[in-house]
């Protein structure tokens, strides 16, 4: 299913085609409106430059797009929310939530009807087709936005001989972007200087997001194999590798402002200091770049991208990056054009058509095919070198979140007792044990043996690539 | 018979030529006229066109890209995530460039509109647009309260006046089509006339031209025919053949008819034969008159299809158009009206314009409306309108009347924008800038415009009007035991709680913090607001549930009256909040109505407190000292160091009265650093040259105490003028141990630590002595003055200082009696065997180069 099939044309003629047959066929009336509701961010990406991809979907197959904003709420609760979409996003880690409760439809089906597939190959195949479209070996979302976390660092201060001395002399070691989490501890605390207003660490700590950041920190931490849960869903986070993860998390806030900890204080608290020089490092997608990389920028020229740190093995980096965000496109059950709206996505996530909604200005829609990382329009907005740097991590990109019926529920738990660890109400130690104690009680819930099914499933999204070393770039 | 003949003797044929060209020509002359004339009405309907309605076309496309950017700039204010924050932004710059492109296309194109006011509308746009390039910061910076207040109070303004502007380049343009149409309607009036005229003149050409034909031609047909009746009935007529034309000829050729028939047959033949051309060349002329005829219907028609164009523009216009007659009744409504007003099309048309209908639109509004048009101006509003279903929307619509070349007003032209989202967008953002975004409450700003309000109506109707100024005593508490979180939901249902107990016209409102105003209006006498302040008090003895936890909290409640403490709201809140603060005073949980010597003493305390703030740069203060002395040996044991301040302004000031100025703005921190450092340095100076055992004793302010570094300077001070520890006592009062004891005891033993030696002050003055004699860590007690100055005279007082020196004694402590002034006080201390003494019987308080010769002629104490 995963490989490419033949169609008769490009993927964005067959779909056009199969919307005029729809047509003919009296199966869709022409003039159709198909209603696309997507966040504020992603509509420019979605509906092209001077909404010249909307003009052109339009003319081709006649029927119309009404284009919609989406408010800010978790896709779970929106779609449950509205029944006027045939097309929205949701985040990957949502999807397994999403399909439990019947709120999207199966994309399977239609594939088979319109005899489609996502490819997951160079050289223009999806990146991270089964961290994104899968779930239980059901396609259940067309990728659309390639949301895997990256570290970004501030270029000139790590270029500075001065600083370079002075961290040799300290650490016994020469100043290099960080292979493990530790390195990157000790980076924060050299660069930090809180006290004048410049933070060592701009990660986001709130209690939504929070969940995020703690992720790859545990990855690298756990023993190789090991995952959230073993493989009879017994939490494998209240452990010496869970606790330790969980100590690295907190020990940026010190190297961070007080803000970080805020309800609500997203990467849009974060981001805007680090863009205004505020900062040593932060951790965002790559769609960061493309501010970092405006002229404008106050950093502009001033940030290196460096993959996330891992592990190191036989001297070299194994980084462990995850999907954060990741905004897939996703039929609602409820929607009354299911078909148009499969033939949209599928004519939006074209290689040519893709490579436009991804280049064009005002949108943040990250690569998420592999030819995007060498179109020129792409690179001159992101930057190459930016770009290089997310390619050369996409072997070792891990799955948003746990996989699972009842994500938020897992997710929440966590993010909670993180909260209150990062508070000073409780130390990591119990955050683990208080979190895993409450997994335990959702696994029971939803029943055991059926959450081992996906979750066994799951692990399979899990890069194979994690014990071998990163190639040099 | 004689036919009369042509005087001029030119021939018929000649004069019939001469007749058909002047006629012919004139005929020309006519129709070269008359198609000038309809070319040229062409023509100047197009002008009218170019100079009234495509200018407000081009206009209403201004404004409606203006009305966009602000739509966008509100949204943006609404934005959360930075992202999206950003991209709306980068939308707001291709706005702001395309309206800038389309104003300076405006100005560059030729029009009627006046330069200044071309260049007072680039001149706004520069302002508004400067407004909305400050926008660029906050959003990279997602600062949105700084965006919201950008696009409520900086581009607000600036996009009125604009819009205003553009208002007024319309005005300006109507104006000038109007001109235009009036010196096209001279023109052409002026053509018709010169055209009437010829015609005048061909058509009396003609006239003559028919009398001349029936003069030249039929009177000798007659003669002819006369001379032919002749001569049928007399064989033959007698012809006057004389002459040169054809109608002589014809007489010859009558006259030898019989004889020559055939050549008079052939004669008549020419004849005939030439006329026959002379019809084929008026065909031929005629054909030509034909196809200029043709030529100018085709210039009609494509006249009509510009109009057609420009209906078409209207039909599809995304603005609602609606053009009424001048009764107001609907002749037309383009599909953007109908589906703006919710009108179905089928009822529309023909009917009154619900604009204009009275039932519908005030009829004020409508009076003003028709005024306007009637006059000849424009009308310009924004205004909430009703749809047929019992909706409402919010409507830009701009009103013009329509004109016809004579300057008359035949319809009204109305274009109408749903700006429903944008009115809402405002209202929101004015809602937020009103209130507290926790609470949900009034903000401060909207209480003072509240009471305000409340003050002015008390005014109109002679009553009373009261405002409580309310604070929760032990908040921070609270914040600090449970986290801000927690807090913040306490606060919460705090406000809802007292929202609960006000009337619906009165106003809670959260003044900040843990601070919030209630403002009754009609407030008959003092009891109403007393009893609303001890409902409110009361109402916090239940405690609150706040995420499961049981939080008690109380109130400390300022009220004040208006007119009774004050005729501003300003007066009202700050002598609110001077009641508060004696609410406070007197133990919280109280609440107390304003008294003026309140205000009396802190307007004192604010006198102090402006001289007090630089006076220590300034090099007011100074310190005297008092000496202590051994009570058993006489000999100087040492020195308390009192400040003493010089105000310039206020003269000497006592320390009581500008102490706890200094405590509660926290200036003692510096002012007691200077003390101590002061004091250190003198007492080094007089180990060396009096006495190395020398004792320096400094007072310590509570809130100087608690410094963080307060410890770490004390050490470093000594250090630095090389003065033992030992040889320092800090003396501190009660007042310092009655918050958070554990806090203090870590300091005390940190200063022990150091080595410097601790006193309390004033003993006996405050409420649990004992208890904190034998609790903290002091080396020395000062009995309070109090208790020495009856020593004498008062058995009481004589058994509590033998108690108090006793008790310290046996506590290990040393005892030092202070206000000591008469032998008789010494001896009877002396006998209670008291360490040490202080007071006037040594010596007042001396300035330092006083102190030294004191030391010099040391008395002994009497035996």
């Amino acid at each position: 299913m995963l490989t490419t099939t033949a169609l008769a044309g490009t993927q964005a003629d067959h779909a056009v085609a199969a919307v005029k047959q729809l047509v003919a066929e009296g199966a869709l009336s022409a003039g159709a409106a198909l209603r696309l509701t997507v966040k504020q961010g992603n509509l420019a990406s979605f509906l092209g430059e001077d909404n010249q991809l909307k003009i052109e979907w339009e003319a081709a197959t006649g029927t119309v797009i009404d284009a919609r904003v989406m408010p800010q709420l978790a896709s779970r609760a929106f779609i449950r929310r509205d029944d006027a979409v045939d097309l929205t996003i949701a985040r990957s880690h949502e999807t397994p939530d999403l399909v439990s409760e019947g709120l999207v439809a199966p994309l399977t089906p239609l594939f088979e009807r319109f005899g489609f597939s996502l490819p997951d190959a160079p050289p223009d195949g999806y990146v991270h087709v089964r961290q994104q479209a899968l779930f239980n070996e059901q396609i259940v979302a067309i990728p659309a936005d390639g949301d895997s976390a990256l570290l970004y660092l501030r270029r000139d201060l790590m270029d500075d001989p001065a600083r370079q001395a002075s961290f040799q002399a300290r650490f016994g070691r020469a100043l290099a972007p960080p292979r493990t989490w530790a390195e990157y501890q000790a980076l924060v605390a050299f660069f930090d200087r809180s006290a004048e207003g410049f933070f060592g660490a701009l990660e986001p700590r709130d209690t939504l997001t929070g969940w995020m950041y703690w992720m790859p920190r545990f990855l690298a931490t756990a023993r190789p194999g090991q995952y959230l849960f073993d493989e009879s869903m017994r939490p494998a986070i209240d452990s010496p590798e869970g606790i330790a993860a969980t100590e690295s998390y907190l020990a940026t806030l010190a190297h961070s402002p007080a803000g970080v900890l805020k309800e609500g204080s997203d990467y849009s608290y974060t981001l805007p200091l680090f863009l205004a020089g505020k900062g040593f490092s932060t951790i965002i997608t790559v769609a960061a770049a493309k501010l970092a990389n405006n002229p404008a920028s106050q950093v502009f020229g001033k940030v290196m991208v460096v993959p996330m740190p891992g592990r190191v093995v036989a001297g070299r980096v194994v980084p462990h990056p995850t999907l954060i965000y990741g905004n897939n496109l996703v039929i609602p059950a409820r929607a009354q054009n299911k078909a148009l709206a499969f033939l949209f996505a599928m004519w939006l996530t074209d290689p040519d058509i893709s490579v436009r909604s991804v280049g064009g200005a005002g949108g943040f829609t990250d690569p998420y095919r592999y030819h995007h990382f060498d179109d020129p329009r792409i690179r001159a907005a992101y930057g190459g070198a930016f770009l290089d740097v997310a390619r050369a991590q996409l072997p070792y990109v891990a799955p948003a979140g746990t996989g699972l019926p009842g994500d938020a529920a897992y997710l929440k738990a966590l993010s909670e007792n993180l909260s209150l660890a990062a508070h000073g109400e409780q130390s990591a130690a119990e955050a683990m044990r208080k979190t895993a104690i409450e997994w335990e009680a959702i696994t029971e819930r939803l029943g055991r043996q059926a959450q081992i099914g996906h979750w066994l499933r799951f692990r399979a999204a899990f890069p194979v690539s994690t014990s071998t070393p990163m190639p040099a770039h | 018979m004689r036919l009369s003949t042509s005087p001029t003797g030119i021939t018929l044929r000649t004069r019939l030529l001469i007749s058909l060209v002047m006629v012919g020509g004139v005929v020309l002359a006519l129709l070269g006229m008359a198609g000038s004339i309809s070319s040229q009405s062409t023509d100047r309907a197009q002008a009218v066109l170019d100079a009234q309605v495509q200018p407000l076309v081009v206009l209403h496309g201004l404004k409606t890209r203006l009305h966009r950017i602000r739509e966008s700039e509100v949204k943006l204010a609404l934005t959360q995530d930075f992202f999206a924050a950003f991209s709306r932004h980068e939308r707001l710059i291709a706005e702001r460039k395309a309206f800038a492109e389309a104003l300076a296309e405006m100005g560059g194109a030729p029009s009627a509109t006046p330069a200044h006011v071309l260049e007072r509308v680039e001149a706004l746009w520069v302002q508004y647009d400067d407004a909305l390039v400050a926008l660029g910061k906050p959003v990279m910076e997602m600062r949105m309260d700084e965006v919201a207040r950008i696009a409520t109070y900086d581009t607000a303004v600036r996009f009125a006046a604009l819009s205003s502007a553009l208002d007024r380049v319309a005005e300006e343009t109507r104006l000038a089509a109007v001109e235009s149409v009036e010196q096209a309607s001279l023109a052409q009036h002026r053509q018709w006339r010169n055209l009437r005229l010829i015609a005048g003149v061909g058509s009396l050409a003609f006239v003559l031209w028919v009398i001349w034909l029936w003069r030249a031609l039929f009177g000798r047909l007659l003669a002819l025919k006369a001379a032919a009746v002749t001569l049928a009935a007399e064989g033959r007529a007698e012809l006057d053949t004389s002459g040169h034309d054809e109608l002589s000829a014809l007489a010859q050729a009558f006259d030898v008819m019989q004889t020559r028939v055939q050549a008079r047959e052939f004669a008549l033949r020419g004849a005939q034969g030439e006329l026959e051309a002379r019809v084929l060349l008026r065909t031929s002329e005629l054909f030509d008159a034909n196809t200029r005829l043709l030529r100018e219907a085709d210039e009609r028609k494509r006249a009509e299809q510009q109009l057609a164009l420009l209906s078409k523009a209207v039909e599809q216009s995304p603005v609602g158009i609606l053009i009424t007659d001048t009764e107001g009744g609907v002749r037309y409504a383009n599909p953007a009206m109908l589906a703006v007003s919710g009108d179905p099309q089928g009822l529309v048309i023909g009917r009154l314009a619900r604009l204009f209908d009275p039932a519908v639109t005030p009829p004020a509004l409508v009076s003003e409306m028709l005024r306007r048009l009637e006059a000849g101006h424009d009308w310009d509003e924004e205004l909430e309108m009703d749809r047929p279903d019992g909706t409402r929307y919010w409507a830009h619509v701009s009103l013009s009347p329509v004109m016809e070349s004579g300057g008359h007003t035949t319809h009204y032209l109305v274009l109408s924008e749903d700006v429903s989202l944008r009115k809402a967008h405002e209202a929101q953002i004015l809602y937020r800038a009103n209130h507290d975004a926790l609470t949900d409450l009034p903000n401060r700003v909207l209480a003072m415009d509240r009471l305000n309000q409340a003050l002015l109506h008390a005014e109109r109707c002679a009553g009373r009007a009261a405002l409580l100024f309310i604070d929760m005593d032990n908040f921070k508490l609270v914040n600090d035991r449970f986290g801000h979180e927690l807090g913040d939901r306490l606060l919460i249902n705090a406000a809802h709680r007292i929202r609960g107990l006000l009337r619906a016209g009165d106003t809670v409102a959260r003044h900040g913090g843990d601070e919030f105003l209630v403002i009754l209006e009609n407030v008959g006498s003092s009891d109403a607001a007393a009893n609303v302040a001890e409902s409110v008090r009361e109402a916090f003895a239940e405690p609150f549930d706040v995420s499961g936890n049981e939080v008690f909290v109380t109130l400390s409640i300022g009220a004040a009256l208006y007119p009774d403490d004050g005729n501003t709201s300003s007066a009202l809140l700050r002598n609110a909040d001077l009641a508060m603060y004696q609410a406070k005073d007197a133990g919280r949980n109280s609440w107390r109505f304003f008294e003026s010597r309140l205000h009396d003493a802190t307007a004192a305390r604010m006198e102090i407190e402006a001289c007090l703030r630089g006076a220590l740069e300034r090099g007011e203060f100074r310190l005297e000292y008092q000496p202590v002395g051994d009570t058993a040996s006489g000999r100087i044991f040492g020195a308390e160091a009192l400040i003493r301040w010089d105000s310039p302004v206020l003269g000497a000031v006592a320390p009581d009265r500008f102490i706890e100025v200094a405590e509660r703005t926290g200036l003692i921190v510096p002012i007691g650093d200077w003390v101590i450092e002061t004091a250190c340095r003198q007492a080094a100076q007089w180990q060396r040259d009096y006495d190395p055992g020398f004792h320096m004793a400094v007072n310590v302010s509570p809130r100087q105490f608690r410094s963080s570094e307060f410890a770490a300077r004390v050490a470093q001070l000594l250090s630095q003028h090389g003065l033992p520890a030992h040889t320092l006592i800090v003396e501190v009062t009660e007042g310092l141990l009655l918050h958070d004891p554990a806090e203090v005891l870590k300091i005390f033993e940190t200063l022990i630590d150091v080595g410097v030696r601790l006193a309390m002050d004033d003993f006996g003055t405050g409420y649990a002595s004992l208890r904190y004699l034998k609790h903290f860590p002091f080396h020395t007690v000062k009995i309070d003055r109090e208790f020495v100055r009856d020593i004498a005279t008062d058995p009481d007082d004589r058994v509590l200082v033998d108690t108090a020196i006793r008790m310290g004694r046996s506590l290990g402590l040393t005892v030092v009696a202070e206000g000591v002034e008469t032998p008789e006080q010494l001896e009877i201390l002396r006998g209670f065997e008291c360490d040490l003494i202080q007071g006037y019987y040594l010596s007042k308080p001396l300035p330092a180069n006083d102190f030294q010769p004191f030391l010099d002629r040391t008395r002994v104490l009497s035996a």
